[in-house]
């Protein structure tokens, strides 16, 4: 095991192989705050890519709703089960993590902590749909807030990880990170199906082809990056939940970089259970309606401070906040910077060329009734 | 020693001896012997490829080959639930077969579903090195490795193991380009732009081609994570599980011609591996031999001169009972004449005791 620095954790740790960035990592925020669990993204990428004979259980990108959803069944708390308690150190200004991740609580002659599901754990994709996390009664309803009960849409796809616990994990090196971009791929021309990946991955987002009889993954639509263009899931969202670039470490983070903003300026975007140690490269806004206590054992420790900054962007505190979350999916080109223009946010793509441009206040034109010019009523005047 | 133990043991020798001899002449089974090297026996026209059970087996004396749990890479084999395997070899002018035999309660044959895993042997095959060798060789050292998997073998015998096999009457709504009807068979639906959907099988993946050809793999390997299906395959084989136990035949020709193939000769050595797919084994989760010496050569034939020691030992140890049990009688005798005697000399005794009555 090679040592390496997580800067999620704010610390190094172990992993199977050395450091060994990409010259660009891909990334994508999801503003959990507006999913509304279309599963259009869901859609979206069936259609695409798993509509194969074999594939018929794989979602690479599924939304449940959580607490009680998840795809496949109870592939949070399994892993931190496995884990079992586990402490951060907040006294250093970047919350440092003091337990182990799920390659240093691996028992010996492993490289990962992990499990494998069996088919009937992928079948309830869709278990604890829009439930919330109590039953409704007579003293617990909806309307006050903050909520007394709650629940939130979670859309996953890969989160395409600084440190792939399916890489590590796969002793045929059939899992690669591509340097280009980041993106974690299988070989399909290599892989064997011994499934380590399917067991390695806390996230359970490799999955194995009952046909072909190899694993599979998100492919973060490569064909599509490799154009500028965001993923299926991504550029499809009804929600506007989405913006899609490239993240920096913390040292390196650029400003006007979207990500880096939202994720390093500003520390709204959270990973996934960073405290595994994989440094997801997928980050949330996480929900400023739901229990904060489940929120920090899903996003770390920065989730109570990502909430109060949420909140502050409705109090008009956080102009350029609310200028990147407009950008969200009013273009499909992958941004490499944003700029706040008096009223509107801007967008460049990758070559630094202007690709969208929203107002940050929609003009509201009420026209009359009745259109005296063509002699007709108007079935819409807003 | 009575008479009864003496034919007892003279029985005994006897049939050790007669059976010895039966074995020897290949009439019978042999008696598996652990040792570091493997004796090939050679046989007259074709070998039993296809066929574990085949009486020619009993021709080639078997090895007890012992099994550790893989523990050099990781992941490791936690336990070795397969601790031994049984081998022998035959051979003919151009071609060798392995029979490895093993003891394996359940018969894995199906990975189609998320945990099904393969029973699978394999046999690693080098030229003698001076350096060390260890598992699955290294840059310096290529190795050629056979693996036979039982749900190849299945497919092949049975028919491509489909999904409606696994989870009949699913239902799902359509595979693009696909032709046919519901379930829709593979691979004969998915021709054309249909097969991009299966993207192992698009890709020529040989784990994902669903018409094997055969049940033996035959790879390369420079160490652990590198091996590849060759691109000529000219391994054979077959496996069959009864009661408990697999037998599998893996065989190929001595010299294929092809450069990825150690050529198989004296003093080779061998090194075989095992998988239990109901214990989840699958890639280096599996259970490993030390090398063993691959032998072609015997000596002269010395079974007329052995029959004749033998019958010299059978006819010794008859003899040396026969003396045994008469020189028994003599002893017996003399013990008679000392008890007359005492008799005698106790009898006048008696008769001076009645005087003084």
């Amino acid at each position: 095991m090679a040592d390496v620095h997580n800067w999620q954790l704010n610390r190094q740790m172990k992993y199977q192989y050395e450091e060994s960035r990409p010259d660009k990592q891909v990334s994508a925020v999801f503003d959990i705050n507006k999913c509304i669990a279309c599963q259009t993204c869901t859609m979206a990428c069936k259609t695409t890519w798993t509509s194969g004979k074999g594939q018929e259980y794989m979602f690479w990108n599924s939304v449940e709703t959580k607490p009680w959803g998840s795809y496949p069944m109870g592939w949070d708390v399994r892993i931190l089960d496995k884990l079992g308690p586990q402490n951060w150190d907040k006294t250093t200004d970047l919350a440092t993590y003091s337990g182990k991740t799920i390659f240093e609580k691996a028992p010996p002659g492993e490289r990962v902590e992990g499990w494998r599901p069996d088919d009937m754990d992928w079948a309830y994709p869709n278990r604890g749909e829009d439930e919330t996390n109590e039953a409704i009664d007579d003293t617990k309803y909806h309307l006050t807030i903050p909520h007394a009960i709650w629940n939130f849409y979670f859309a996953r796809i890969c989160m395409h990880c600084t440190y792939p616990a399916c890489l590590a994990a796969c002793p045929r090196k059939a899992i690669y990170k591509r340097k280009e971009d980041g993106i974690v791929l299988i070989d399909q021309e290599r892989c064997r199906g011994y499934r380590e990946c399917v067991r390695a991955c806390p996230y359970k987002r490799a999955m194995y082809n009952h046909v072909t009889r190899t694993s599979e993954k998100c492919i973060f639509c490569y064909p599509a990056v490799e154009e500028g263009q965001w993923p299926r899931c991504m550029r499809n969202c009804i929600g506007k939940i989405r913006i899609v670039g490239y993240v920096n470490k913390p040292e390196d983070s650029v400003p006007d970089n979207p990500i880096d903003f939202l994720v390093h300026e500003k520390k709204i975007a959270l990973p996934i259970l960073p405290q595994l140690g994989l440094e997801p490269n997928i980050y949330y806004i996480p929900p400023i309606h739901s229990d904060l206590k489940f929120s920090r054992q899903m996003f770390g420790p920065g989730a109570d401070d990502a909430v109060q900054t949420y909140k502050d962007i409705t109090n008009g505190n956080e102009p350029e906040l609310r200028a990147v979350l407009l950008l969200c999916v009013s273009t499909d080109k992958i941004l490499g910077r944003f700029e706040l223009q008096g009223n509107e946010a801007v967008g460049f793509d990758v070559s630094d060329t202007e690709v969208v441009r929203v107002p940050l206040k929609e003009p509201v034109i009420v026209r009359d009734f009745y259109d005296p010019v063509h002699d007709v009523y108007r079935h819409n005047i807003t | 020693m009575d008479k009864k133990t003496r034919v007892v043991l003279v029985l005994i020798v006897s049939f050790a001896v007669v059976l010895t001899a039966l074995q020897y002449q290949g009439w019978i089974s042999g008696v598996a012997a652990s040792g570091s090297s493997l004796m090939t026996a050679e046989v007259d026209g074709e070998l039993p490829v296809t066929d574990p059970e085949n009486v020619l087996w009993n021709k080639a004396t078997p090895i007890d080959v012992p099994l550790s749990a893989q523990g050099i890479t990781t992941p490791t084999l936690r336990n070795a639930t397969i601790d031994t395997l049984e081998v022998r070899s035959l051979r003919n002018d151009t071609h060798v077969a392995f029979r490895i035999t093993w003891t394996d309660a359940t018969k894995n044959n199906r990975t189609t579903t998320n945990l099904e895993f393969r029973d699978a042997v394999a046999i690693q095959i080098a030229e003698k090195s001076s350096e060390p060798l260890i598992c699955m060789g290294a840059s310096y050292a290529r190795m050629h490795i056979m693996q036979w998997k039982a749900d190849w073998q299945a497919d092949i015998e049975e028919g491509f193991r489909d999904l409606q096999h696994s989870f009949p009457n699913f239902w799902n709504d359509y595979y693009p380009y696909a032709m046919g009807e519901p379930p829709y068979r593979v691979p004969e639906d998915f021709s054309g732009e249909a097969s991009q959907y299966l993207v192992g099988y698009h890709v020529g993946n040989p784990f994902s081609d669903p018409l094997k050809v055969t049940a033996v793999e035959d790879a390369v390997a420079e160490g652990f994570s590198t091996i590849e299906t060759q691109e000529v395959q000219n391994a054979v084989g077959r496996g069959v599980w009864q009661d408990g136990t697999w037998s599998v035949v893996i065989a190929r020709a001595m010299d294929t011609g092809d450069s990825n193939d150690t050529v198989i000769k004296e003093e080779n050595i061998v090194a075989f591996a095992v998988w239990d797919g109901d214990g989840h084994d699958v890639g280096s989760r599996k259970a490993t031999s030390t090398w063993i010496t691959f032998r072609t050569e015997e000596g002269p034939d010395y079974t007329l001169y052995l029959l004749i020691i033998l019958l010299i030992i059978i006819v010794a140890v008859i003899v040396a009972a026969y003396i045994l049990s008469r020189r028994g009688k003599r002893e017996e005798e003399p013990e008679k004449t000392e008890e007359k005697t005492k008799k005698v000399k106790e009898e006048p005794k008696e008769e001076k005791g009645s005087d003084e009555d």
